[in-house]
């Protein structure tokens, strides 16, 4: 009957001693894969920050600063344009008058051209910037892929590295072996 | 028996619940911004602009092709002829088709920055799911920058449309040519050296 009952009990402690590694294994992969998830969060995050400005995203900006680049260069280049349409006194007042009306014309048509200009330019350079904006999200996302890859590395050895205890183990299994033998030693018509 | 196995399964559910709805309201959001309408309102001012430019050099040719055909005729002696007519039907011919020209490239810069958008758009749908997977997000972003640079490339919004009454040109110059070939005799009568052709309306100054 005591060999019965201390092999039961090794029996036992054996089964119990697995299940907590298997707990203690189970809780380390749930916190492991917790930690994935946070990193997630992480680009998750980086995500809507990209999302909002792209939101926000129109050329205006891009279009004023093209045009001011544009009737700045305009402006410097004002007077060899114009050279050829300067008033002269020994012209007559009929000439001056419609070189006059000609120069405020081509001035004119110089600032058109410069809105048209900036208006074709600024929505592609505004898609530009936010090609810019994509790689560097995709460099966020390589950061933290590279911070999973190491976590998820960690938990791998943290798991692989619960076992059960060595020293219980051989005493559960002495005392299985030896409540087996005495129990069978000690059964009617044993030996 | 000092708790459950299955908390790690739950956890993984959990995750993949969220990074699904996550990938779910990201893609949603990417779709509703870039078929937004300040998006078409960004894509149809470009069109206007392009087609705006297209359509005031192509008005300045004409103006010049409308002077050109007008002196060469007048040289000519042919205004208010035939040919005046048919000169002046080419330039509405060479016009018409300029229009259309003008029309169709506006319009073929138009949907080349709109492509570029939907491409955008399909490269950071695929980077945000990829992403939200914890993988390599790097290469895609780059084809996406590469897909936004080579708009840059595209010469097609400002180029200036070519030359489209260059067929009138011929006829401009040949006016010319004959005007200084008149000019050359026109003055050469009672000169000892000067070449004359006998043609006494051509060489005397006044006589018509």
């Amino acid at each position: 009957m005591i060999g019965l009952i201390v092999a039961l009990a090794a029996a036992a402690a054996q089964q119990y001693q697995a299940h907590q590694v298997a707990v203690k294994q189970d809780k380390t992969a749930a916190q492991g894969i917790k930690q994935q998830s946070a990193l997630r969060q992480e680009s998750n995050s980086a995500l809507q920050q990209r999302l909002l400005k792209l939101q926000q995203s129109n050329p205006d900006d891009a279009i004023t600063q093209k045009k001011t680049g544009y009737l700045d260069q305009l402006q410097r280049a004002r007077m060899v344009a114009n050279q050829g349409l300067q008033q002269n006194s020994g012209y007559s007042d009929a000439y001056n008058s419609y070189a006059d009306t000609v120069t405020n014309r081509e001035n004119t048509s110089g600032t058109d051209l410069a809105d048209l200009m900036s208006r074709i330019d600024g929505p592609t350079a505004q898609r530009q910037a936010e090609g810019f904006d994509t790689a560097d999200l995709g460099t966020q996302f390589e950061d933290v892929a590279r911070k999973s890859q190491g976590a998820g590395f960690l938990t791998k050895l943290k798991v692989n590295g619960i076992h059960s205890n060595p020293w219980l183990g051989l005493l559960t299994e002495a005392a299985g072996s030896w409540g087996s033998n005495y129990a069978g030693r000690n059964a009617p018509g044993g030996p | 028996m000092g708790g459950g196995t299955d908390s790690a399964t739950k956890a993984a559910q959990k995750a993949e619940d969220e990074r699904r709805a996550q990938a779910k309201a990201a893609t949603s959001s990417i779709n509703g911004i870039f078929n937004s309408d300040s998006r078409k309102k960004q894509i149809a001012d470009f069109l206007s602009a392009d087609r705006t430019l297209y359509r005031t050099d192509l008005d300045k040719q004409k103006h010049k092709a409308d002077l050109n055909t007008k002196f060469a005729m007048a040289r000519s002696g042919l205004t208010g002829g035939s040919q005046d007519v048919d000169a002046n039907a080419d330039i509405t011919n060479s016009y018409n088709k300029g229009l259309i020209d003008a029309e169709r490239r506006a319009q073929g810069a138009a949907s080349e920055l709109s492509a570029a958008d939907q491409q955008a758009r399909l490269n950071l749908i695929s980077m945000a799911q990829n992403g939200l997977d914890n993988t390599t997000g790097q290469q895609q972003s780059l084809e996406a920058l590469q897909s936004n640079l080579s708009l840059a490339k595209q010469k097609s919004a400002t180029d200036g449309i070519a030359d489209v009454f260059a067929s009138l040109t011929d006829w401009y110059k040949k006016s010319q040519q004959a005007k200084e070939a008149r000019q050359t005799t026109k003055y050469g009568f009672g000169s000892l050296y000067a070449p004359m052709d006998g043609n006494i309306a051509v060489n005397t100054p006044g006589y018509t």
